[in-house]
């Protein structure tokens, strides 16, 4: 299955690293059918799919496909905008090609959302990656 | 009711727990929030469970 593949280095196929596979871990799993059954695969599939995403968005930066990697960081943020490994993902991806103001405003959008939602700060793990960004 | 609950390491509060209820789960979920503290978490549980019980008071 794809998003066991992408959680396992060294499993991936050629393919993984696609639009299609982008496409495929943004989806929920039977999105508006709600019997019990039906809502515990879910759940378990998101989970699976948010991981799949976020290691998706480091393959991709990794081999230099920039605009890829930020729409699976981007999938992943949209389908959990408090999870802070997202919008880590996003932040590496704008790094990784120079974009060091996008960077700094993927960082700065996922704290107001932090603080306005929850009244947290980021974890230093992601402070650390905009802190060269912010001295002067 | 449902729970995702996951930890952000590193965080000074690093629970994240994500609620999403329904009073139909055939209509889908009528509300969304997520909440950071284990109280804050048990009191919305608490609160839901009060609501089922009262809905299934006989008339």
């Amino acid at each position: 299955m794809l998003a066991h593949r992408l959680l396992n280095p060294g499993m991936e196929q050629e393919d993984d690293l696609s639009d299609r596979a982008i496409s495929t871990l943004s989806l929920d799993l039977l999105p508006d059918w709600y019997d019990d059954w039906a809502v515990a695969d879910a759940e378990e599939w998101r989970q699976l799919r948010l991981h799949a995403l976020d290691a998706l968005a480091g393959r991709l930066t990794a081999a230099g496909r920039f605009a890829d990697a930020t729409s699976a960081a981007l999938a992943a943020v949209k389908a959990e905008p408090l999870r802070e490994t997202a919008h880590a993902a996003l932040i590496r991806v704008y790094l990784a090609e120079g974009n060091r103001a996008e960077a700094l405003t993927a960082y700065e959008h996922y704290r107001e959302l932090l603080s306005s939602e929850l009244g947290l700060e980021p974890t230093g793990r992601i402070q650390a990656l905009i802190q060269d960004l912010l001295r002067p | 009711m449902i729970i995702r609950a996951w930890v952000e390491h590193g965080s000074s509060m690093p629970l994240r727990a994500r609620i999403r209820l329904t009073i139909d789960v055939g209509s889908g979920f009528e509300s969304e929030t997520t909440l950071a503290d284990v109280p804050a978490v048990s009191a919305a549980v608490e609160l839901w469970l009060q609501d089922v019980l009262r809905d299934g008071e006989p008339p």
